[in-house]
């Protein structure tokens, strides 16, 4: 990617400072983020921004049309009820003029309709509103990771890697026995590393409406025990910490 | 309660028909009656005639008296005080036909040359009789032919008149709501179909107005919490992960969270309600439901372990629901749910399908509400901290399946049955 095309007049729109703190799973993501609500757009923007993306808003769908005129975006976060019409007729704009352009949908609007047609108009995925930050951001991941990456890649944490293609860990080149729910929540807690998770995001990512008990979350606990415990025997460090009473957290640098 | 029905026409024909069996009597009975003024004048004129002749033979020529063969003359000694002449029918044998004859008899008294005579004269009135009697002969057969006519006109009519009725009525069965078929098309010369027809329409414009704003009330209102909820929960992670607060901030903050959470599966929920009832589900076929089955326990597994509950599947490979997918999903996430929710630790939950039913047993304490009052919205069990829509939305989605759930509480278990209506 040419320097220029992401050094632009509205430079000073992007919204975070640290963009040459590049994401390191997938290079320069630049990431377009269309939200009428700006308090929303703002806490969004700032967390991908954490993420080291290089993340741009737009409020309204003309102002999107604008910025997609001029830039190129690895991935549009795209809300439906937008003010001056409905997201959806933005999708065929960016196939057809950035058709490497990723789209996830994140909506209010939560009919099985709305999300099959989002779908076959082409876009990538679809989260309802209200979402969890982690869990857009574990999306985001997957996302980019099938389109830019094309579908293998590893993300080593010291001693830890994940092999995404393979759906494999190991430590120190140990492969953990890892059952699909241990993989899945060890993948999730990579993506949102040194980031707090809720027990409650992460019941949700795991079992999705199959769960609603907010006071029944012994199983994961149950899973985090299980996954220290085979990283642990693995030669791994304890890189699952319990945060008393809100959940679980992957830190990067255990003491 | 239960009268029995009529068609209109039937019922219309029938008061017509009394009405018009009523006048046809009515003038049947004038009909005599003028017919019997008539009968007694011309009568009255033959008899007069006959007196006159009596009179003038009386005068003349007394010898020729005894020729009078329907007239018989005695001599009276007075002619009682205000005496009027009197008439009387009777039958009598005619000598010359040899049959009876009714013959009218007038008894009066007269004076010839200061000689009183009672006359008693008889007429045959056979013929004025039968005129009589023949006015009911003539007019109950027409009454007969023209009912007949009548009940034939009505039934080769009623297909014809009432055709736009019934196209009306198959509208307006087969309506439903937000799927406007307009009753425009049918044309009707009737003033009545025309006011139904109209009538309807405006009564659909109205209904599906109301409708209408509700939906859009209720979808932007659900809609509109999200974004706002979605910026309180993603607010309250934040300050969660925040380093610096102590134990009875984080007790606050998690409590919000809680509710924030709480709060936005019950839009959800009720959002899920609101698109069953409005039919938005409509990929409607026949499902094998022993293979769902299967999916959705696998995905409960870590739950069923966890509580050590056993489960016991009989289930039938032929047994199929006609049902969106979508929905059979959510009516098995929410039984299974509600199953693990109340079955004691170490229990069996049992899910049986087979001979178009499918049942869902476990075992659990005696529920505070009765019977089917389970379905109701926000009900739950003691000390539970669920929604209380999980069953209620199960309901819904029967009725919109044209299913049958009950439920019942036999032997210290929970029993819900799911089958179709004929079986």
């Amino acid at each position: 990617m040419r320097v220029s095309q992401w050094l632009a007049p509205n430079f000073f729109e992007i919204w975070h400072t640290e963009i040459l703190s590049l994401n390191k799973s997938y290079g320069l993501v630049k990431l377009l983020l269309i939200e009428d609500n700006k308090q929303l757009a703002e806490d969004v923007a700032m967390f991908f921004g954490e993420e080291g993306y290089i993340t741009e808003t737009a409020l309204t769908l003309g102002k999107a049309r604008e910025k997609l005129g001029i830039y190129h975006y690895e991935l549009v976060i795209l809300d439906l009820g937008m003010p001056d019409g409905n997201g959806l007729d933005l999708i065929p704009v960016v196939q057809g003029e950035h058709p490497r352009t990723a789209i996830l949908v994140l909506t209010a609007r939560d009919s099985l309709d709305e999300k099959v047609h989002a779908l076959e108009q082409g876009a990538d995925d679809y989260l309802t509103k209200p979402f969890h930050k982690s869990e857009l951001n574990a999306r985001v991941h997957s996302i980019l990771r099938r389109r830019i990456s094309g579908g293998s890649s590893h993300i080593t944490i010291n001693e830890l890697t994940i092999d995404l293609g393979a759906r494999i860990a190991s430590v120190k080149d140990v492969v953990l026995n890892l059952t699909r729910k241990e993989y899945d929540l060890l993948l999730f807690l990579v993506y949102n590393k040194n980031r707090l998770l809720t027990k409650e995001s992460i019941a949700e990512h795991l079992w999705g409406d199959h769960i609603d008990q907010a006071d029944n979350f012994d199983f994961i606990y149950n899973h985090i025990k299980n996954l220290r415990r085979k990283i642990k025997q693995a030669g791994g460090r304890n890189y699952i910490e319990s945060m008393y009473g809100m959940g679980y957290k992957l830190v990067t640098d255990p003491t | 309660m239960n009268r029995r029905k009529f068609r209109l026409l039937s019922k219309a024909v029938f008061f017509y028909l009394l009405f018009t069996l009523v006048s046809f009597i009515i003038s049947a009975l004038i009909l005599q009656s003028e017919a019997n003024k008539h009968m007694h004048n011309i009568l009255e004129s033959r008899l007069r005639h006959r007196e006159h002749r009596i009179r003038y033979v009386l005068e003349h020529k007394p010898e020729k008296l005894n020729d009078f063969s329907s007239a018989r003359i005695v001599r009276v000694d007075r002619i009682p005080s205000g005496f009027e002449p009197s008439y009387t029918d009777t039958v009598m044998l005619n000598e010359h036909t040899r049959r009876k004859n009714t013959y009218r008899k007038k008894t009066t008294y007269m004076t010839v040359d200061g000689k009183h005579y009672r006359v008693e004269m008889t007429k045959e009135a056979d013929e004025l009789y039968r005129f009589k009697d023949d006015v009911f002969h003539i007019v109950l057969p027409v009454f007969v032919i023209l009912a007949l006519a009548i009940l034939l006109a009505n039934y080769l009519l009623s297909g014809y008149l009432f055709e736009p009725f019934r196209r009306i009525l198959r509208q307006i069965d087969s309506y439903k709501i937000g799927k406007s078929g307009s009753l425009r098309e049918i044309k009707t010369s009737t003033y009545e179909f025309d006011r139904l027809k109209q009538l309807h329409e405006r009564m659909q414009q109205r209904i599906e107005n109301d409708y209408f704003q509700l939906k859009e009330y209720t979808e932007n209102m659900s809609h509109e919490l999200q974004t706002p909820l979605s910026i309180i929960q993603n607010k309250t992670e934040s300050l969660l992960s925040m380093n610096n607060m102590n134990s009875r901030q984080i007790k606050q903050v998690r409590a919000i969270y809680e509710e924030t959470q709480q709060l936005s599966r019950l839009g959800k929920a009720l959002n899920l309600i609101t698109q069953i009832e409005n039919q938005e589900f409509q990929n409607i076929r026949e499902m094998k439901t022993a293979p769902v089955i299967e999916v959705h326990l696998d995905k409960i597994r870590e739950m069923t372990d966890m509580k050590e509950l056993s489960i016991r599947k009989d289930l039938d490979p032929e047994h199929t629901l006609i049902i969106d997918p979508g929905l059979l999903d959510v009516m098995l996430r929410n039984l299974l749910k509600n199953a693990i929710r109340y079955a004691p630790h170490g229990s069996t939950l049992r899910i049986e399908t087979g001979d178009g039913k499918m049942r869902f047993v476990n075992q659990g304490s005696e529920p505070d509400v009765r019977g089917d009052e389970i379905f109701d919205r926000f009900r739950r069990g003691r000390g539970q901290k669920t929604l209380g829509l999980g069953l209620s939305i199960v309901k819904k989605i029967c009725q919109v399946s044209g299913l049958e759930i009950s439920y019942e509480y036999r032997g210290a278990h929970h029993v819900f049955l799911i089958e179709k209506p004929d079986s």
